[in-house]
Formats: C-alpha cells, sequence, structure tokens
C-alpha cells in the first residue's frame, strides 16, 4: 500500500471519529471534567501521605501524588488498548457498519488498528491533560523528566497494550459479547502492575506475577524517567520486557484476529452480535 | 428440476457447484444430551452461475433461498464449504482485496451508515477506504451526487434522510470506485413503490450508461422482470431456472412453489 494511501485511510478514521465524538457535546466535555476530578480527587487523597515517609516510595522520589499521577495516565492506555479493538467491533456489528466497511480493498486488520486510532489520540490528550494538571495546580515536579526516553517507553507501551487489544478483538469477533480475557488482563494490572501502589508492597508469588504484565514494565520505566529523570540504560531492564513482551504477544495477536476472521467468515456471522 | 443455464461472452462472475451451510444454534438441552452432534442448515446447494460483463441478472427467489449467501460469498465476506468462484477471473479465497477495489456491493441495510454524519461526510469517509483522498475525493463524491440525484441532501446528516435517499447514498457508496461489477442485495427493501421504481430505474441508467455487470437480488417479480435482462430462479439454496427474464417470469412462481410444497411451507415471492 502507498503511504498516502494509508494516510488518506488513517486521517478519515480520525477526522470521522472526531466528528462522531464531538456530535455528543456534554459527553465530550464530560470527560475533560472528570478528568480533571480524578486528579483533584488523587491529590487530596495524596495529601493524607504529606510529610509522612513511605519507604516504598522512595525509589521514586518518595512523593504519593507524582508516583499514582503516572499510574493514573498510562493506565488509560491499557483500558483504551484492551477496550478499543474490541468495541470497535463490536459497535461496528450493533451499528450495522461493519459489513460495509469489509466490503471495502481495506483489509479488516487494517480496519481494526485504525479503528482504534482516535481512542489512542484521544488518550493521549486526555494524558497530556492530567500531566499540565498535576504540573500546574498541584505542584508536580517533572522538570528533572526524561522527555524522550518516556517517549519512547510510551511508544512501546502502546504497542504492547495494543496486541493485548487485538487479541480481545478475535475473541469479540468470534464469542461476541464482552471478552473475559480482557478483563482478567485489566484486572490484574490494575490489582499487581503499580497503578495505585508500588509493586513492592505485593508478596512474593504476586510479584514474581506482576513480572509478566507489560504494565509493570511500563509503569517501572516511565516513573523513573518522568519523575527522577533516570536515563534509558537505568531502565533497560523494563524496556527489553516490553520488547519481548510485544515481540511474543504481537504474532500471536495478529495470528488469533487472522484466526477469527477465517472462523466468522466459514460461520457467516461476521455481522452478527 | 433441471436447471437450465446460459453463458456467452467471457464471465465476468463464474461460480460452479457452490455449497454453504451455516452452523446451527442448539437449545442447551440439545447439547447437553448430544454435546458432539453439530447440526448445520444447506444455505446453498450446488449453485452454478455465470454472468457476463456487462449483465444485468436478477436473482430471484424467496427469503431465505440463499441469495445474499452467494453475494457474500462473490464480495469475499463469506467463504465457501466447496465449490469454484471466480470473480472478474479472480479467486475471493486469495485475491479479496483486489475483488473488492473492482466491486461495488449495495447493502439493503440501511444501517449501514453512521447517523450523525452527514451524507458527504460517510462518502468521503468510505472513499478514502477505497484509496481515494483529497481533491478526487471531492470531486468524485460531487459526480456521484449528481448521478445518484442526492446533490442537495449532501450536507444533511444521515439520519435525516429519507429511507428512499438512503439507498441512493448506500448505491453511490457503491459506485465511488467506479467498479466493473455491482452487487445489489435487495436495493429497494422497505421502500414504497414509487420510491423502488425509482431506484431500479437509477441503477438500470448507471449499468446501461457505464456497461457495468449487476447482480441483483430479489423477492419480487416485477423488480426482475423491469430490472433484468436474465433471471436465475434460487429457492432453498438451489438454482431452478436461469435463463431470459421473459422466459423465466411467467414460471417462476411456479417453480418456486412446486419446490416449496416439496420441502414444506415456506416463504414465497411477491
Amino acid at each position: 500500500m502507498q503511504p498516502f494511501e494509508l494516510f488518506t485511510k488513517t486521517y478519515a478514521f480520525l477526522r470521522k471519529d472526531f466528528l462522531i465524538d464531538t456530535s455528543y457535546r456534554l459527553a465530550f466535555f464530560a470527560q475533560l471534567v472528570f478528568v480533571l476530578m480524578l486528579t483533584g480527587a488523587f491529590y487530596f487523597f495524596a495529601r493524607m501521605f504529606s510529610g509522612i515517609s513511605i519507604p516504598s516510595l522512595e525509589p521514586y522520589g518518595g512523593a504519593y501524588f507524582s508516583f499514582v499521577l503516572v499510574g493514573l495516565a498510562l493506565s488509560s492506555y491499557l483500558g483504551v488498548a484492551i477496550g478499543s479493538f474490541a468495541e470497535t467491533i463490536r459497535s461496528a456489528q450493533v451499528l450495522g457498519t461493519l459489513e460495509a466497511l469489509l466490503v471495502t480493498p481495506t483489509p479488516a486488520s487494517q480496519l481494526i488498528v485504525l479503528s482504534s486510532a482516535y481512542a489512542f489520540l484521544a488518550t493521549t490528550l486526555r494524558v497530556v491533560l492530567v500531566l499540565l494538571v498535576g504540573v500546574l495546580l498541584f505542584d508536580v515536579d517533572f522538570s528533572r523528566a526524561n522527555w524522550a526516553g518516556a517517549l519512547l517507553v510510551l511508544l512501546l507501551t502502546i504497542v504492547s497494550f495494543a496486541f493485548l487489544g487485538i487479541f480481545s478483538a478475535a475473541v469479540v469477533l468470534v464469542f461476541k459479547r464482552a471478552d473475559p480475557s480482557a478483563w482478567l488482563v485489566q484486572g490484574l494490572s490494575y490489582l499487581l502492575g503499580g497503578v495505585y501502589y508500588p509493586v513492592s508492597v505485593l508478596p512474593d508469588w504476586a510479584r514474581t506475577v506482576a513480572e509478566i504484565l507489560p504494565i509493570t514494565h511500563s509503569l517501572e520505566a516511565m516513573r523513573r524517567l518522568l519523575i527522577l529523570g533516570d536515563g534509558l540504560s537505568d531502565v533497560s531492564h523494563s524496556i527489553l520486557a516490553l520488547v519481548i513482551f510485544s515481540a511474543v504477544a504481537g504474532p500471536l495477536s495478529i495470528l488469533s484476529f487472522s484466526l477469527a476472521i477465517r472462523r466468522v467468515k466459514k460461520d457467516g456471522t461476521l455481522s452478527h452480535f | 428440476m433441471a436447471t437450465e443455464t446460459h453463458s456467452s461472452a467471457p464471465a465476468a462472475i463464474e461460480v460452479s457447484d457452490l455449497c454453504k451451510s451455516f452452523p446451527v444454534a442448539r437449545p442447551l438441552k440439545e447439547v447437553a444430551r448430544r454435546p458432539f452432534a453439530f447440526a448445520r442448515r444447506e444455505a446453498l446447494r450446488s449453485v452454478s452461475l455465470s454472468l457476463a460483463a456487462g449483465e444485468r441478472v436478477g436473482l430471484l427467489g424467496p427469503n431465505g433461498a440463499g441469495k445474499s449467501t452467494l453475494l457474500r460469498i462473490l464480495a469475499a465476506t463469506l467463504s465457501p464449504d466447496r465449490g469454484f468462484v471466480r470473480v472478474l477471473g479472480l479467486d475471493p479465497a486469495v485475491e479479496e482485496r483486489r475483488i473488492r477495489s473492482r466491486l461495488g456491493f449495495v447493502l439493503g441495510d440501511e444501517r449501514s451508515f453512521f447517523y450523525r454524519l452527514t451524507a458527504r461526510e460517510n462518502l468521503r469517509f468510505f472513499a478514502a477506504l477505497y484509496g481515494i483522498g483529497g481533491r478526487r475525493a471531492r470531486e468524485r463524491i460531487e459526480e456521484i451526487a449528481a448521478q445518484v440525484e442526492i446533490r442537495n441532501e449532501l450536507d444533511r446528516p444521515f439520519r435525516e434522510l429519507s429511507t428512499g435517499m438512503r439507498q441512493r447514498l448506500a448505491i453511490g457508496r457503491a459506485i465511488l470506485a467506479d467498479p466493473e461489477i455491482i452487487l445489489a442485495d435487495e436495493p429497494t427493501r422497505g421502500l414504497d413503490p414509487v420510491s423502488a421504481r425509482n431506484i431500479r430505474q437509477l441503477l438500470l441508467r448507471l449499468c446501461q450508461k457505464r456497461q457495468k455487470t449487476i447482480l441483483l437480488s430479489t423477492h419480487n417479480l416485477d423488480e426482475a422482470q423491469e430490472f433484468c435482462n436474465r433471471i436465475a430462479v434460487l429457492s432453498r439454496g438451489r438454482i431452478l431456472a436461469d435463463g431470459p427474464a421473459g422466459d423465466i417470469i411467467p414460471r417462476a412462481m411456479q417453480l418456486i412453489e412446486e419446490k416449496q410444497e416439496t420441502r414444506g411451507t415456506g416463504p414465497g415471492v411477491s
């Protein structure tokens, strides 16, 4: 495919989803207000611990608010990655647009990825908003942040989360409705991945499980890069883990998606819901 | 019943011995009793059909005859169980992208558009999926709007369009990439008689002017007679007759009714 064609398609999806999203004006602005409220809620929650030294937070600068702010920001990518691919399939099935999309020459895999582009872009804007609110209103200190390193980890995070999402989309395509594996991964990630508290407070067995979750490594690297200003070499273990996860989950998720497409084309359940 | 077939010019669509069945959902009690018995419903049974370039062929049959199944196999959104399928000489199983870029599908389902977008925005989005963008897309949309007579409706939200206008838009979408073949799945479903006739005349004009091959599925005898120069009668997954519209129409009802009687009562043609 020509790069111009890919650009045209990406732009078309972003434009379409933006127009639909902003056509529900109240919901669009309510989301932004909710982000501000959530950030504020965690700020006041963190004030309970101000002046108290918490050993498990020491490796991340000691302040709970900056710790949880990064957790909130990055975990929203997990939600959107796991949810958006499957949601794309599900809503296209329910709305009746799936078949119209699939009779075009654009491959199904490309349709799924491009359908989620807006969700990722909107999440990125929300994450930027969360971090800005943290810095401007609640005095979070990112003055030492390694932004270039953070961008690299963010890209790796999005890629590894996206593979989980594509797998979930494959399950939804075949079994319809929600995907139990998505709930499991999301539940485990919030429970053990270190979103709200450091992984070091978990028992040994739980820490072992946390090691196989990509969010654990994303958060570890991102906090060190943004809060402490560490270099990439300091977070090489986390980066390597994310690369390995993507290398394993990538082909598996793409394979499961193509098997799912083959199955629904055989069973004739492509547009069923 | 013997099947009559017609073929002359090189085939735009060629199907032979095509079979398709679907799994049937069984009640839980039945699954518990016989867990490994997989019931299947036959949708197409050894269907053979050939369309020459520029032909307008009607696929006439009652609901559940297998018309939509056949169209979906040709559009490569459904895989056959067995049989030979070629669209413009290409195999849908391996060259689906190439086929879809040369084929337009008019879906009978009016939900296949984005309700919150205008007609123009919908066409612009689908144009991009055919690799048509920028100025070319804008020009093509104006051209198509004139052809399907929706110029005054282009900037209205899809949800505000009448069913007839929505169907015109569906035809406009199908011809975005100027396809050689148009598959139309009951394009006048849910339309009043006047709107239905207008849609047929529109399709006819497009077809005659641009020399398109059209395979139109319908359960309406008048529609088949008015639009098609050849008709294939499909019932319970089998082609019962295939020939010039003038020969087939007078006995289409009888053929289908005979078939229904031999297999029990079922839906008929109107």
